[in-house]
């Protein structure tokens, strides 16, 4: 007998990612680096765990399509295809020809940070419930941000995209991984949105869920990568130094880190983790790099400077005495010494997906400085918390960049 | 949730196939059961062994391995329609002994089929409503239908939900199957197949597999798979449903969710609605035996005894009368007191809490009445109670109690409403009006849940932290709050301590320091400003303070680090709506801090040790 024991998998990874600027302006969102990995590869990575025949993935940018090529195609079948319409429809629409009429496939968000147990579970679900079609969910306290389920009967019974948060009534966000019929097409056509061709679907056809109860994050804002950076370092299981890494022997290293290939940490610098150095990335003497940094590859962390916290790109340098903290800064980037930056919110400003924390007997959100690519900061500048830095700016030295985080609003 | 195994192949293909199936009903154990049978095509005749009891114990006595043939079909049961004894063990038979059915389900209308069916003739020689199906197949055999044909149209007769795997004399290499609601898969081998309720049961024999879906039925014989839709006709493309399971998959009896207690909870909105649809003429009878009593006692442990708690605020609230809950355990207290006009009411999800049932024959030997709430029909507590109200939930595997425990207080609630009714308290009107707001339960607890599972994973990040917590309430509150402690203690493994919040300043208030978290149980009743008194004085040593309330308390709100809100709603419902936040940040802490909700250290579901 023969039979199908395979699935195909879309990956969505175009788009602009405009709430990721300045960030995006000359890395597109899918390459954005996440402890020592662009953030497409934790999704491709988690589609390994599924029996996959191919794995097409819509890109709109060819940078995106060479890396995904370059580092996956010895591991899967990849079929990769440019969007052409914007919009989540118009790229499902861009997948289309490459599926099999009729047959269900798996639908992946190219942005998404999660344990790789997600897409088995996920898929285990629709083989186990027989349904004709699965979402998974997780829940999220910032609704409005978010499609959120309505869930009864082990089934879903509607989708609403970004619901205003005194009327939603339900918490569970659709977590970007489904397995979902063919069928949806025949309402994309139709012009319907994706949410509205998830509601006919779950009217006409059985759609059940999965339930994700450990964390999940969807990098939309800046500052998400600091969560994810946050997630994925907290779980490190022991600390890791690469024999092609050089920590001095003056060097302090204290809690869990990860210190890969070519990376190296000078004389009296003090790590301590949970951090990740990147590849051929330099720490300098006297430098504290400590919780939650993600220091990506061929960056400087000139001497005595600290960096907590924070998303530093690739190739960024920061000089000397600079304190760099909740702060996430963009590729190629220069940022001059003595640089600053502060990281509480003024109370009253709101941002979006950004939980405030109880420090010392006061409630305070905690972000620092949004830098660009291709920056140059010059010495001494003050960047307060929530300043925003476009790309390619230069600045003089002693430069104060103040609070303004409308373009998120 | 009852299991299924059927299993037919070709002579030898499988070495002893009735042990292929005691084996895989064993990995169906999980599902809860309390009896066991398979039955066995052997030259032309069935042969069916069953009983009442654990596998391994049946199996001693009836020796299922050593039954020949080579199409057997196996089920574990749990009761829902009739108690569990040898008779109503699956497989259930016809009249002529040429059929034998299993099934995982309920049939909704098997009453009116089966009294047309011995207007017919036919003989029952169970309670179930399985039974039904098989005299059915037999009916329409006898009109001359061949037996597929004979078990479709059985089936289209049924109402309700089924997973059934049905033998036949006459065509012995075929099992039937239908599916409705209940899980049913194929695993596909080479000359034989295999059908389950999930597929760890047969994951030892082949890893292909067809998950059947809603009103799909057919036949597997050793190297054939049919399926076809029952509603249009329509035939299914076999070889296009297979797919392989490459990996040990989960239980597909939590399939959704993570964990059966995560799933749990979400049950409760069902479960509720069954166990509110479910309550009969016993509650009248109970409440008149209440009534009757001079004194009540309540027994119980853990969280039953929480239950206790709720039900002894209902009877001094609602029909006024003064009762006592104790800690079963403690039931040698009440040795010399306990006499023949007291009533006890044992309250046990399992029905075989040892030291429940100890008190219970404590009080029975000093001749009180007994009535006890169990969720387990006819185990060890209902049987030697003089009455039992059953809780519908349908069988717990999470070894946290959830959705046990609200069912257990709409079970209370509904009675003390009823014997406030009987006694005056409530006029008939306010009864009414009373018990039409039980209706809407269901709906507000699935939006309390959908409403705050992302804030209990929110909190539980700060939770996880921390190695104290007090839960304090009021009144009704009380034991909600040592409800959600014993949920955190046990699953989350944090040091959780709740108490009437008036008690703070007796001692507690000593241990509360900065940011150490104190959760509160908000109801809308006339104790709520003295709460807010309570959350001002542990607001001054910088508590870290959450609270549950509703709607339209925002100054309450301002005044909290941390809260959960819940609709308006008819007070005395709370421990059922409040109690669920509660579970899911037990449920959500444990997991973040790497547990397994599932299997909480040294703990066990059932109790049967003192």
């Amino acid at each position: 007998m023969s039979f199908r024991s395979r699935i195909k998998a879309v990956v969505l990874a175009g788009g602009k990612g405009e709430r990721l600027q300045p960030l995006t302006t000359h890395t597109p969102k899918p390459l954005i680096r996440i402890v020592g990995k662009a953030l497409v590869d934790y999704v491709l990575e988690g589609l390994t765990t599924l029996p996959l025949e191919e794995v097409i993935v819509i890109v709109s940018d060819r940078k995106v399509g060479n890396h995904i090529v370059g580092k996956w195609s010895s591991k899967l079948l990849l079929t990769v295809a440019y969007q052409r319409k914007p919009g989540i429809e118009g790229a499902m629409l861009a997948a289309r020809e490459y599926l099999g009429k009729g047959e269900s496939f798996v639908l992946a968000y190219g942005d998404i940070v999660v344990d790789k147990e997600a897409y088995l579970r996920t898929y285990e679900t629709y083989l186990s419930k027989g349904s004709d079609g699965v979402i998974m969910l997780s829940p999220k306290i910032d609704v409005e941000s978010y499609g959120i389920a309505y869930v009864s009967e082990e089934r879903i019974s509607k989708v609403e995209e970004k619901p205003i948060p005194q009327r939603a009534k339900s918490t569970l966000a659709v977590a970007g991984i489904f397995i979902l019929p063919y069928a949806i097409f025949e309402y994309l056509e139709t012009d319907m949105s994706f949410t509205e061709s998830l509601n006919t679907l779950a009217s006409t056809r059985t759609l059940t869920y999965y339930m994700w109860s450990k964390w999940w994050v969807d990098i939309g804002y800046p500052w998400d990568i600091l969560e994810a950076n946050k997630n994925i370092l907290s779980e490190l299981k022991g600390s890791y130094i690469s024999d092609k890494a050089h920590v001095s022997s003056k060097a302090i290293v204290e809690g869990k880190v990860y210190i890969d290939d070519g990376a190296e940490v000078d004389h009296n610098a003090i790590i301590k983790g949970p951090v990740y150095i990147g590849k051929n990335s330099f720490v300098g003497a006297g430098a504290f790099v400590r919780k939650f940094a993600s220091i990506e590859e061929e960056v400087i962390v000139g001497a005595y400077s600290e960096v907590k916290n924070s998303s530093i790109q690739p190739n960024v340098t920061i000089s000397s005495f600079s304190f760099i903290g909740d702060s996430i800064v963009g590729s190629n980037t220069t940022i001059g010494p003595r640089t600053i930056t502060l990281n509480i919110i003024p109370s009253g400003v709101k941002v979006s997906r950004l939980h405030p924390l109880k420090v010392k007997d006061k409630v305070v959100s905690k972000l620092g400085a949004i830098i660009g690519c291709n920056c140059y900061i010059g010495a001494s500048s003050v960047l307060y918390a929530g300043s925003v830095v476009e790309s390619n700016t230069r600045l003089k030295p002693f430069s104060i960049v103040e609070t303004n985080l409308s373009k998120y609003a | 949730m009852c299991g299924i195994v059927g299993l037919t192949c070709l002579p030898g293909r499988i070495v002893n196939p009735a042990r292929a199936v005691r084996k895989s009903l064993e990995k169906l154990e999980y599902r809860g059961y309390d009896s066991v049978g398979i039955a066995v095509i052997f030259n032309g005749k069935i042969i069916i062994k069953k009983g009442k009891g654990k596998i391994h114990e049946v199996h001693s006595k009836l020796n299922f391995d050593g039954t020949p043939g080579n199409t057997v079909i196996g089920h574990t049961r749990w009761a829902t329609h009739g108690a569990p004894s040898d008779a109503n063990a699956h497989p259930h038979s016809d009249c002529l002994g040429t059929i034998a059915i299993v099934h995982n389900g309920i049939i909704k209308n098997f009453d009116e089929l089966k009294k047309a069916l011995i207007r017919k003739g036919h003989v029952f020689h169970s309670d179930t409503d399985t039974e039904v199906v098989s005299h059915l197949v037999e009916d329409f055999i006898r009109e001359g239908l061949k037996p597929y044909e004979a078990f479709k149209e059985a089936i289209k007769k049924v109402k309700g939900s089924y997973a059934i795997a049905l033998i036949t004399a006459y065509e012995p290499d075929k099992i039937f199957f239908a599916k409705k609601d209940s899980p049913l898969i194929i695993g596909l081998g080479d000359g034989f197949n295999f059908l389950a309720s999930d597929i760890p049961a047969f994951l030892e024999y082949t890893r292909r597999i067809i998950v059947l879906r809603d009103n799909e039925i057919g036949y597997i014989t050793p190297t054939n798979v049919v399926i076809e839709n029952i509603v249009t006709g329509e035939k299914v493309n076999v070889q296009s449903r297979v797919r392989i399971v490459n990996w040990t998959p989960e239980m597909a009896a939590k399939a959704g969710y993570p964990h059966f207690m995560l799933k749990e909870i979400h049950e409760q909105p069902r479960a509720l609605n069954e166990t509110l649809l479910g309550l009969g003429p016993e509650i009248n009878k109970a409440a008149e035996l209440i009534l009757k009593a001079d004194r009540v006692f309540i027994a119980a442990a853990g969280t039953s005894y929480h239950a206790g708690l709720v039900f002894e605020y209902y009877l001094a609230k609602l029909p006024g009368i003064i009762s006592h809950a104790f800690i079963s355990s403690e039931y040698s207290k009440y040795s010399k007191i306990a006499d023949s006009n007291d009533l006890l009411v044992a309250i046990s999800q399992s029905g075989e809490t040892i030291d429940t049932l100890m008190a219970l024959r404590l009080f029975k030997e000093n001749g009180a009445k007994v009535i006890s709430i169990s969720n387990v029909i006819d185990s060890a507590i209902p049987r030697e109670s003089d009455l039992t109200v059953y809780t519908r939930a349908g069988p717990e595997i999470g070894v946290a109690a959830t959705k046990t425990f609200t069912t257990q207080v709409l079970v209370e609630l509904v009675l003390a409403l009823k014997i406030a009714e009987l006694k005056g308290t409530l006029l008939p009107s306010e009864y009414n009006e009373k018990m039409s707001a039980l209706t809407k339960i269901p709906k507000v607890v699935e939006e309390v849940i959908l409403k705050n599972e992302a804030l209990a994973l929110q909190l539980a990040n700060t939770l996880s932290y921390k190695n104290n917590i007090y839960y304090l309430g009021r009144g009704l509150g009380v034991p909600i709050a040592k409800e959600g402690a014993l949920k955190l203690k046990e699953i989350a493994y944090i040091h959780a301590e709740a108490y009437p919040a008036g008690e703070s300043k007796h001692g507690p208030i000593a241990l509360v320091e900065k940011d150490f978290p104190v959760l509160f149980v908000v109801l809308d009743d006339e104790n709520k400003e003295s709460i807010v008194g309570n959350i001002m004085e542990m607001k001054a040593r910088n508590a870290y303070t959450i609270g549950l309330l509703t709607y339209g308390n925002d100054e309450i709100a301002e005044k909290l680090d941390f809260t959960f809100t819940l609709p308006q709603q008819e007070y005395f419902i709370s421990p059922i709506t409040y109690t669920p936040i509660l579970q899911l940040i037990a449920y959500y802490t444990a997991v973040k801090r790497g547990y397994d909700p599932d299997k909480p250290r040294n703990l066990a579901k059932t109790v049967t040790v003192e």
